[in-house]
């Protein structure tokens, strides 16, 4: 795999560099301005409107009084560069009188490559609307993404601040922080999700039935709410 | 013969940024037309009528002699006063909600004085259109070019062989902080991001939660009352884009359900008087002869913890 290995060694830390990497299998679909093609947005929460106003203009600051983000408009509006990728569909089937339905679910996993990653997960009988469907869940779903440093406080931020573990089914998944250079050390599924959230070093393990990677993806993302509550103490302090 | 009926549905509420108590009314205003209401006196009699012209008016001599005078100046003046208390009470309530912006009211209320600061919406035309919601939605959705999916679907399936997904049934729709029936709403919203009010005489609300609140049973007749209209959250927007020193910071709803009663109504008489004596200036639209309480289910978002940003 010496694809893997160059990524690994020279990953740049810029996210733009995903893109253009033949090697990649991202597509990196790039959302970009498209108010021109869909109707008008009329705000439908008071965050909404607050939001459509101009009023906020950060995530972090929505975050930090822990509004609930129920309009998927919110998120496109704040972070216009937010990249998402289908993980995977899946058929999924259920045993009717007349045969099998056969039914549709996509995994999307949205981010910025700078602290923001979400994931969505919808079932539908059409894939395109599956995959749409799971996108503005997964824009509904944004969570931020706390970065540390491995040793010595210069430079950015590159990997995890602690150890941290999460869980979900039989999954579990470990992320460890990693000295600069060492890459995303991770399976394809982790892999991923962490490029989105912006983590350039870590070493991950994983226990379970990794096989069921729909459990396998939702813990990459939910791995982050470990951190949510000191997040919110780091938050508070950049503001003051 | 056929019964015509007028039918007004007021929806008050307070905007005073400090109201603690948040209180809604409703008021479902509904006139029947039939044969047998008496139509004594011209169609031209117009809302605030004054003695001089019931006096002018050529049908009155019809019904009293003419040593009857006095009863009929009476008689109109109390009219009189009973209208313009209509009016006066009709007007003030409506200054307190959605009035027109313009202070110089017709209807002159000869004992009050304009309140000029008090806070004032601005007033809409709406224009309704039919849902054709379907099923197949995605043949309404433009959000997501189908063409880039159907050029990418492919890549779905292309990674390495020994990565089987295995285990997957099929899960409903959630995000953080929405469940089914909030994504649901959003999605119909969606469609027609525009619409402020919803109508269905009879039909099925569409709730954003899943607890909806009992409607009740008209406190007139005691039939159980039905949804009738819903107010949207765009409403919320258009409103508060449109007006300036009005602050609607706690109208923090969902959606608003108005429920009314499932049967017309028109009381039998004596039980309940309306303001009116029992004849009708024919003709004048301002005559109520029914005012029954509709039912209102407020629906809220959630409550924001913390500092307003």
């Amino acid at each position: 795999m010496a694809e893997r290995g160059g990524e690994r060694g020279g990953f740049s830390r810029g996210f733009g560099g995903r893109g253009g990497r033949g090697g990649d299998r991202g597509r990196g679909r790039r959302r970009g301005r498209r108010d021109t093609e869909e109707e008008k947005w009329v705000p439908v929460t008071k965050l909404g409107r607050l939001v459509k106003d101009g009023r906020i203009t950060k995530l972090e600051e929505i975050y930090l009084h822990s509004l609930p983000i129920k309009e998927y408009q919110i998120i496109d509006q704040i972070l216009p560069g937010l990249k998402d990728e289908v993980m995977k569909i899946m058929p999924v089937q259920k045993q009717t009188r007349a045969g099998q339905r056969t039914r549709f679910k996509a995994f999307v996993v949205v981010g910025d490559g700078n602290g923001h990653v979400g994931l969505g997960v919808k079932c539908s009988k059409e894939v395109a609307t599956a995959i749409r469907g799971a996108i503005i869940l997964a824009k509904l779903s944004v969570i931020p993404v706390r970065r540390g440093y491995w040793g010595n406080k210069i430079g950015k931020v590159h990997t995890v601040p602690t150890k941290v573990t999460g869980k979900c089914g039989s999954v579990t998944v470990r992320l460890v922080p990693a000295p600069r250079g060492a890459g995303i050390v991770a399976a394809r599924v982790p892999k991923k999700v962490l490029q989105f959230a912006g983590i350039d070093d870590v070493f991950t393990s994983s226990r379970g039935s990794t096989k069921t990677l729909g459990n396998f993806v939702k813990v990459c993302c939910y791995v982050f709410f470990g951190w949510l509550f000191e997040f919110y103490v780091v938050i508070l302090w950049f503001f003051l | 013969m056929l019964t015509v009926e007028e039918r007004v549905i007021y929806i008050l509420a307070c905007v005073v940024p400090t109201c603690e108590a948040l209180r809604w009314r409703v008021l479902r205003i509904q006139r029947l037309f039939t044969e047998k209401e008496p139509e004594p006196l011209d169609d031209d009699a117009s809302a605030s009528p004054s003695t001089t012209k019931l006096q002018a008016d050529p049908w009155s001599f019809d019904f009293d002699d003419e040593d009857d005078d006095i009863n009929l100046d009476d008689l109109g003046r109390a009219l009189t006063e009973a209208t313009a208390l209509a009016s006066a009470s009709k007007t003030k309530k409506q200054n307190t909600c959605l009035d027109p912006t313009d202070k110089n009211s017709p209807i002159s209320l000869r004992s009050r004085t304009v309140d000029d600061k008090s806070a004032v919406l601005a007033c809409f035309y709406t224009y309704t259109q039919d849902e054709n919601y379907s099923k197949n939605v995605a043949s309404l959705s433009a959000s997501v070019s189908s063409l880039n999916i159907k050029a990418n679907e492919s890549d779905g399936n292309e990674h390495e062989p020994d990565e089987a997904w295995e285990g997957e049934s099929y899960e409903y729709d959630r995000a953080l902080s929405a469940d089914r029936t909030y994504l649901k709403f959003k999605k119909r919203v969606d469609l027609h991001p525009e619409q402020c009010f919803r109508y269905s005489y009879g039909g099925k609300p569409l709730l954003a939660s899943t607890e909806a609140g009992d409607p009740g049973r008209c406190s007139l007749c005691g039939e159980p009352r039905h949804y009738e209209l819903q107010l949207m959250p765009s409403l919320l927007y258009y409103l508060q884009e449109a007006t300036n020193n009005c602050s609607l910071e706690n109208w923090n709803w969902m959606t608003v359900l108005v429920y009314t009663c499932s049967k017309f109504q028109r009381p039998p008489r004596g039980t309940r008087s309306p303001p009116f004596p029992n004849f009708s200036f024919g003709g004048s639209k301002t005559l109520p002869s029914t005012c029954v309480h509709a039912v209102l289910i407020v629906m809220p978002v959630e409550l924001i913890k913390g500092s307003a940003v």
